[in-house]
């Protein structure tokens, strides 16, 4: 997500992939691929129609490729937590003022992972600057 | 299984080869022996994962303040010690939860952490593949018979990057080779590498659910039919729900 919100062209809404009603994602299709995950991993009596609504908007191949980002997604969250794995340092200092708006330092597998030390917090001040525009010349390779 | 039985079922649903094929090795693979437990033992585990979605006890728990304030039975038989099967409830039931307590329980039984990564391992496909059938509409697999035969007992040289359990280095061999195609090589994708079998299980089904590790690192799609911010949003929304820190 780090990526998509630094290469986006739309205005991306992160908060909205923490907040209980998902909505205004800013990414097509977006707040409908929410219902529909928050269905299937609830496992709640909306699912059904849910997918319904992901199928008129997608097509059958649509709905088999979100599905399988849930079971990939419903394996890795768990391997990173049940071996109470530290977040790579890189990515921990990139992802400081995103995690942040997200609430994620909030979550019990933060503890996980060291955050501190005034070295870490200068790092993370520089390349929280300098990743994005990594990213976005990676993406204009790749759209050319 | 007859791969016959998954391929039948899965056009039906226009279900891609890739993902037939994945699902099929993986499933199978479940059933054979492993690295430190039999196929039998490990088709336990599947059976003590899938029930584990559907347990009262862990419903009940899921709703207490302390995930350890409630006693009781899981649903289902298995022939595994009831610790093991408690801590496989917990990790699919309470994502949210998962403590080093879980992990400490089932070294106290006298295990190893080799054997608790096979344990996770199994727990992580079969959650995965199940996901998956739920998401589409379909109904589970059938579990595999149990093939016979020992268990491999290869115990891979590891270090220590803070996690519970050991990895193997970056550098090693086995690391290098399986991703010589990838970017960077994440704590996430090793994190089983204690037992190798786990990590090629692993990469079969990243490969053919979400993206060739080759395009992890990178803003493409490959060729899928959503488009890269969509696959990262379901990505994002699925770890926020369980409270994935990582």
């Amino acid at each position: 997500m780090l990526r998509e919100s630094m290469t986006n062209r739309t205005e991306l809404n992160v908060e909205s992939i923490t907040s209980l009603e998902g909505r205004g994602t800013g990414i097509l299709g977006g707040d409908a691929i929410c219902y529909f995950v928050d269905a299937v991993i609830r496992n709640d009596d909306t699912l059904d129609a849910r997918r319904e609504t992901l199928k008129n908007l997608f097509g059958m191949e649509g709905l088999v490729d979100i599905a399988g980002v849930i079971g990939t997604f419903t394996m890795q969250t768990r391997i990173a937590d049940a071996t109470g794995l530290p977040f790579d340092s890189q990515f921990e200092m990139a992802t400081r003022t995103l995690r942040r708006r997200l609430g994620a330092d909030e979550f019990q597998s933060a503890t996980n992972t060291d955050t501190g030390g005034a070295g870490k917090a200068f790092l993370s001040r520089i390349m929280e600057r300098i990743i994005p525009i990594v990213v976005k010349v990676m993406a204009k390779r790749n759209a050319s | 299984m007859d791969k016959q039985i998954i391929i039948d079922l899965y056009t039906q649903y226009a279900i891609r080869e890739d993902i037939i094929n994945a699902h099929y090795e993986v499933w199978e693979n479940i059933a054979k022996p492993g690295t430190w437990f039999t196929g039998a033992q490990r088709v336990a585990m599947a059976k003590a994962t899938r029930s584990a979605f559907s347990c009262q006890l862990c419903a009940k728990r899921k709703q207490d303040v302390s995930p350890y304030y409630t006693d009781g039975t899981h649903d289902g038989d298995s022939i595994l010690d009831p610790v093991w099967v408690d801590a496989i409830h917990r990790i699919v039931s309470d994502p949210a939860r998962i403590s080093k307590r879980i992990y400490d329980e089932f070294i106290a039984t006298g295990a190893t952490d080799a054997q608790y990564v096979e344990l996770l391992s199994v727990l992580l496909f079969t959650a995965s593949i199940d996901m998956f059938h739920r998401a589409v509409g379909i109904d589970p697999l059938p579990f595999p018979d149990p093939y016979s035969g020992e268990p491999s007992q290869e115990l891979p040289e590891t270090i220590t990057i803070g996690a519970w359990v050991p990895v193997q280095s970056i550098r090693s061999t086995f690391i290098r080779e399986t991703y010589a195609d990838s970017g960077p090589v994440t704590n996430v994708i090793r994190a089983l590498s204690l037992i190798p079998d786990a990590i090629r299980d692993q990469v079969t089904l990243v490969h053919a659910q979400y993206l060739p590790m080759k395009l992890v690192a990178t803003t493409a799609a490959g060729n899928r039919s959503i488009s890269r911010p969509q696959i990262e949003l379901i990505a994002s929304r699925v770890s926020a729900l369980n409270e994935c820190f990582y």
